[in-house]
């Protein structure tokens, strides 16, 4: 081979490498969401853990400190969060009413509702996985559900997984558990909007002495409205909430 | 064709729109039962989702905004406070019964975990934990608490985490209690004790992966684990009190106060806070903005607590005796007492409610409230010795002194943020001639007004204590209880303390009626001058007050006192202050009350560190006048300081008309006057009329020519910033110097002439108001001479500084019907009116009458309610001042509170309409109606309303004349499938056309027949009403 030939040839290979890198920078950016994940056979939670555990921390997150929603429609911005109204009234010296009665069954629908898409994206990816090891793999895809259990929140993917290579396997409670306070943030919110909804305050202090890593930190607005602030003193971990419950105007108006 | 063929395309696809979308209804006012955002009871305006309920009244009195008890059965999770609606769209089981058993919380143990849940919640946990529970509901929420901890490496799927075994088992893991994951033998490379951190309080070691590993310090009772200049240390739990220099306990809550507080002298821009001391640091917990909640505080065995309740000073307003002032705790008796007969005690808030000086509501903004202290002291003075050229002051002689001054702007202090004041920086507001009398040393020296001062009246403790002795579920009970004592919001909870307060209060009763003070006037004299404000004083008597009895050989002299809002001092160099606290962040009310250049900034409004800055930083140049306008054709030129007024022909303007005129500043200003030039802006006696505060445009309206030859208005105006124009704007007008020769004009009566006034009235008193001073007088019979005429009315002719000429008198002996007089008037120059002003006052002859009210007594109503076939409330009225014309209300006596007005403001006949369906059962209500004569009349009515809930059922079938005949038991409108049962109404074969007793259909023996009716209040067989079969034969 020609010593020009040569040098053709290492350029084409170096364009090539340049390119192949170019395509997986380009696929990394245009999809961020695609991630390594750890892949065990034994074990397809794990690689569902590591493929959408961020996105459930992020999704938990987000909810935590907008009241419980993903997307608030009724808010008030704080500290540049908008923050939901957990109860609400917009007249002065009245109550409110409960905007969310079924607080725990809505954040559980909103965090399902944000990640089913990623959730199907992982369970793809999984069968793919095995399917490059040489395995025949099938899921029966259900309904993704979030579910807030007490310290952690649990995301069922309700669908079963069943490979065969040698012998075959099922698997069906996939599951990923991430650890937060979300549920019992939940509920010290339904105590304090009880209160709200019927005394139009709560007080705050009372919960720190029964939860002693619990901070409750209240933030009255001059219009009337409440911000609710509940920190995990260990964790650093909040939820907020706002509420409007017999607000009272400026002088002695009606 | 195709033209027709794109509209029907569009029309389709509009009614798939409108199918799939729900309908918009926009509301300016009324509630909405969801609003298209998903908000549940919002009142107007809004953007209601059609699809659920919509009431013209307010949230507050919706019967879909009724709240009760929301469970979810599939978690066991139980909520209050929400509507039925919001609860069952979710899923949940809604029940308005406060004892509700299934949500009855207790303290469910399980494992080593507890938590106070519902028994159900409970089971639900345990059982997804796969672990035996226990409930226990005897247990309070502060006893159910954490039992035990035992923690351990917990090996999973290649990880390690330190938990409870519990916990390790719902993470299928393996369990090693005691052990740390950095343990050797589990070979997972973590380095042990890398790095501190914080537990339960205490500092513990963490591996390298973040698991809790042994205890690096055990922090005693009085610390507490805290991250503090780069290391964790264990800091002490008591928190250090700058303001009261002393240490506080953990948990321990006290009030924070700016300066001052309570015997109603709260400067203007303080609020009472709540602080508390967490884990060895200060925070607040709440402040009261406008001191609308108020923070009162106990000390037991040297540890504070603290709550925030709610002010009742705008009760005080309301209260009509001086017992039920000492009965209030958040009010007290004052006593204004300048001379004999201006001497009054009035019920006035201890600590009183701020305003919004931005506000557009007078009642908000604070001009209503600190009104009611505008007074006026009528002093009389001889006569005679005036004549001599003395000038003898007979009654009420000290209202010519300063002390009435003084005694006054304390009462207009005590209002509210009226008058002139201090901050709560201790800066003296804005000052003007006519309110002007104590400054800052004064309040300082004699009342401990200022900043440090330790000496004042804390809120009531009683309250407190009785919100501290009961525990959430016994407040709520009590709440029931006492419903009847629930103040007239409805707020149980402020009926309820103010009860209790009544009981703990060691009342001291003063004396508040002094001798020769009518009785009325403790409870009438804060209404003068609104008598038809919102705080409904009730009708008074706008002469007497303050007057001395007798008849009116004296000259009387009109002294009066205006009370209006505290305006912040000028400028904004205080600004600051407010961002200053590190615990109390800036609002509106602290920030504005430091400067009228004081404003919070925008973009840190809704943060945790609102920003308070002064908005006219570098602005030093005063606002330039220019004259705008002048009423009645007269002319303005302008001059060197100022314009020259004449009239249209360039001739002075005619002694004693009235003129108005505008003038415009190039900034944001606020404008005084007066008849003499005065170095200082504050100097100026008068305000010029302004929309805003702070506005371009000012005015001065009837302004009473009645100088000789001339009048000069000198005008001074200053921005924001405290800059005003060194030189007087001048307004020199020119005045007829021609001899008097016009006799008075009467231009108008309070009340009017011929106006109504409720019958049996048998006096009132009225005022005239004049063009020019004179003394009037008054006759039954016409053409009497000035002199013969025998009752003399009380005019303020000798008062040279009077803005306005007025004569009043008390007229007595009415009669039923037309009650007229006849008036003349004598001028200063000796002009006798040559004709008879008449002054007609009717007293209401018949009384006024409710002839019928609808629904009548005992009415059935069992039809469904709807915007096309409404429930009508209507009233006929006869009778009263106006042939029984008047305005009506209803109110119900049922748990609803239903109460409105109807929409007819002044009519005989009035309707309501109740457009959507009510709850079943007998309603009581009560109608009122006042016509303009201040006549009223009630009545009474109940109806019985009932809601069908079961469908209709098929009675009888039958074939007639080759026909399947049926008839249902009501009507009904019929439908068919010939499959099964279950099919949907809409899709089935309709029978009847329109709601119907008798139905047919062909008699077809092939086919068999499945048939849901349905009634007018759209109940509907869930199954089938009957299957027919037709025989052959």
């Amino acid at each position: 081979m020609r010593k020009e030939e040569k040098k053709a040839q290492v350029t084409l290979f170096i364009i090539l490498g340049v390119l192949a890198v170019a395509i997986v920078l380009f696929f990394l950016l245009l999809f961020p969401k695609i991630k390594t994940s750890q892949f065990q056979e034994q074990n397809p939670s794990q690689y569902l853990d590591s493929c959408i555990k961020t996105d459930l921390a992020e999704a938990v997150e987000k909810v935590s400190l907008q009241g419980g929603s993903i997307s608030p429609e009724h808010y008030i911005i704080y500290n540049g969060d908008n923050i939901e109204y957990l109860c609400y009234s917009s007249e002065y010296y009245k109550p409110c009413n409960v905007q969310r009665p079924l607080l725990k069954a809505h954040i559980e629908s909103e965090i399902a509702e944000e990640l089913s898409p990623l959730a199907d994206e992982c369970l793809r990816k999984l069968k793919i996985e095995y399917e490059g090891r040489g395995f025949q793999a099938s899921i029966k895809q259900g309904e993704l559900q979030a579910e807030l259990l007490p310290k952690r929140v649990v995301l069922n993917f309700n669908s079963s997984l069943s490979v065969s290579k040698e012998g075959s396997q099922n698997y069906d409670s996939l599951s990923v558990v991430l650890n937060n306070n979300l549920y019992e943030f939940a509920s010290i919110a339904l105590s304090i909007i009880k209160w709200e909804a019927a005394y139009g305050d709560a007080e705050t202090t009372t919960y720190m002495n029964y939860y002693h890593d619990l901070k409750v930190e209240k933030k009255k607005q001059i219009e009337g409205s409440t911000i609710y602030i509940l920190t995990d003193r260990n964790t650093e971990n909040k939820f907020q909430f706002a509420s409007r419950s017999i607000a009272l105007p400026a002088g002695y108006g009606v | 064709m195709s033209q027709v063929i794109k509209k029907r395309t569009y029309l389709f696809y509009f009614v798939i729109i409108l199918s799939v979308f729900p309908f918009i209804l926009a509301i300016e006012s009324g509630c909405c039962e969801k609003t298209m955002a998903g908000s549940w009871c919002i009142n107007g305006p809004a953007s209601c989702d059609s699809s659920y309920g919509v009431s013209p009244n307010s949230c507050q009195d919706a019967v879909f905004c009724k709240t009760g008890y929301c469970y979810d059965s599939n978690e066991g999770i139980c909520s209050s406070g929400a509507t039925e609606k919001s609860c069952k769209e979710e899923g949940g089981e809604w029940s308005s019964d406060k004892d509700l058993e299934l949500c009855q919380q207790g303290c469910c143990y399980f494992g080593d975990n507890t938590l106070f849940v519902t028994e159900s919640r409970c089971n639900i946990i345990s059982e997804r934990r796969g672990l035996n529970f226990r409930f226990d509901n005897s247990v309070q929420r502060s006893e159910c608490k954490i039992l035990s901890n035992n923690s351990g490496a917990c090996l999973f799927d290649g990880a390690c985490k330190f938990q409870t075994e519990i916990d390790c088992s719902a993470d299928e893991g393996e369990f090693h209690i005691g052990v740390f994951c950095s343990d050797l033998r589990f070979n997972l490379s973590l380095n042990s004790r890398d790095h501190s951190g914080c537990f339960n309080g205490d500092i513990y070691w963490y591996d390298s992966k973040g698991n809790r590993e042994s205890i690096e310090q055990d922090c005693s009772d009085s610390e507490i684990c805290r991250f503090s200049e780069g290391k964790y240390i264990c800091a002490d739990t008591k928190c250090w009190d700058e303001k009261n220099n002393k240490y506080r306990q953990n948990g321990e809550s006290w009030c924070r106060y700016d300066t001052y507080v309570g015997d109603s002298l709260d400067p203007i821009g303080s609020e009472h806070c709540r602080l508390y001391c967490d884990n060895g640091e200060v925070k607040l917990d709440e402040c009261g903005s406008y001191r609308s909640y108020i923070c009162s505080e106990k000390i037991e065995n040297g540890i504070s607590s603290a709550k925030m309740r709610k002010n009742l000073a705008a009760d005080c307003l309301n209260i009509e005796g001086k017992e039920g002032c000492s009965l209030n705790p958040d009010c007290r008796l004052q006593n204004t007492c300048v001379d004999t007969y201006f001497c009054f005690d009035v019920c006035v808030p201890k600590y009183p409610i701020g305003f919004d000086i931005s506000s557009q509501n007078s009642i908000n903004n604070g001009r209503d409230v600190c009104g009611l202290a505008s007074l006026t002291c009528y002093v009389a003075y001889d006569k005679d010795s005036f004549l001599r050229g003395d000038d003898d002051c007979v009654e009420n002689c000290d209202c010519e002194t300063s002390e009435f001054r003084k005694k006054m702007t304390k009462l207009c202090n005590s209002m509210g943020d009226c008058g002139v004041y201090v901050n709560y920086a201790s800066v003296q507001t804005e000052t003007s001639q006519s309110q002007y009398y104590l400054s800052v040393a004064d309040y300082c020296n004699s009342l401990d007004v200022c900043n440090g001062c330790e000496n004042f009246t804390e809120p009531d403790k009683s309250i407190f204590t009785f919100m501290q002795d009961y525990e959430e579920e016994d407040r709520e009970e009590w709440c029931k209880e006492s419903k009847d004592f629930c103040d007239k919001n409805g707020q149980c909870f402020n009926g309820k303390f103010f009860l209790h307060a009544y009981d703990l209060e060691d009342l001291d009763k003063p004396n508040i009626i002094g001798e020769n003070t009518p009785a009325w006037i403790f409870k009438k004299s804060l209404s003068l001058p609104y008598p038809d404000s919102l705080f409904k004083f009730g009708n008074f008597d706008l002469t007497n007050f303050g007057r001395p009895s007798g008849d009116y050989d004296e000259d009387i002299r009109r002294r009066t006192f205006t009370c209006s809002p505290s305006k912040p001092p000028f400028g904004g160099d205080d600004c600051e202050k407010c961002n200053n606290d590190p615990l109390i962040p800036c609002d509106d009310y602290r920030c504005r009350s430091l400067g009228k250049s004081c404003e919070i900034l925008d973009e840190t409004r809704n943060t945790e560190k609102p920003i308070c800055f002064n908005i006219f930083k570098n602005d030093s140049s005063s606002p330039a006048i220019t004259f705008k306008s002048i009423s009645g054709g007269n002319r303005f030129t302008s001059s060197v300081n100022g314009v020259q007024i004449k009239d249209s022909s360039g001739n002075c303007i005619e002694k004693y008309k009235k003129i108005n005129f505008e003038i415009q500043t190039n900034e944001r200003a606020i404008c005084r006057w007066g008849l003499s030039s005065q170095g200082e802006y504050e100097s100026l006696p008068e305000l010029m009329i302004s929309d805003q505060v702070y506005d371009l445009e000012h005015r001065i309206e009837n302004l009473s020519l009645s100088s000789d030859e001339r009048l000069r208005i000198f005008i001074k105006c200053a921005d924001p910033n405290g800059n005003f124009n060194i030189n007087d704007f001048i307004v020199d007008i020119c005045i007829s110097p021609q001899p008097d020769i016009s006799e008075t004009i009467i231009d108008s009566f309070v009340p009017s002439s011929s106006s109504y006034i409720k019958k049996d009235s048998s006096n009132i008193s009225f005022e005239a108001y004049l063009n020019e001073p004179s003394e009037c007088r008054y006759d039954i019979i016409p053409g009497t001479s000035f002199e013969a005429m025998p009752n003399k009315m009380a005019c303020n002719k000798l008062q040279l500084d009077a803005v306005e000429r007025t004569c009043s008198s008390l007229l007595e002996n009415l009669m039923p019907g037309e009650n007229k007089i006849y008036i003349k008037c004598n001028d200063t120059s000796g002009n006798i009116n040559s004709d008879d002003w008449q002054y007609i006052i009717f007293v209401t002859e018949q009384a006024l009458a409710i002839d019928s009210i609808k629904p009548e007594n005992g009415t059935s109503i069992n039809r469904p309610l709807s915007t096309d076939n409404p429930l009508f409330l209507e009233v006929k009225t006869s009778g009263g001042a106006f042939s029984g014309n008047s305005e009506c209300r209803f109110e119900f006596e049922n748990e609803s509170g239903w109460r409105d007005n109807f929409p007819e403001p002044d009519s005989t006949s009035h309707s309501y309409s109740f457009t959507s369906n009510i709850p079943s059962r007998d309603y009581f209500f009560r109608i009122m109606c006042t016509d303009k004569a201040g006549n009223t009349a009630e009545g009474v009515s109940w109806f019985t309303f009932e809601f069908d809930s079961d469908p209709p059922k098929i009675i009888r079938i039958f074939k007639n004349s080759g026909f399947l005949t049926f008839t249902t038991d009501e009507e009904a409108i019929c439908y068919y499938g010939l499959k099964d049962c279950n099919f949907n109404a809409a899709e089935g074969n309709k029978i009847t056309v329109d709601f119907s007793l008798a139905h047919k259909i062909k008699w077809d023996a092939s086919k068999t027949y499945f048939i849901k009716c349905k009634n007018r209040w759209d109940n509907i067989n869930s199954g089938c009403s009957a299957v027919i079969r037709p025989s052959l034969k």
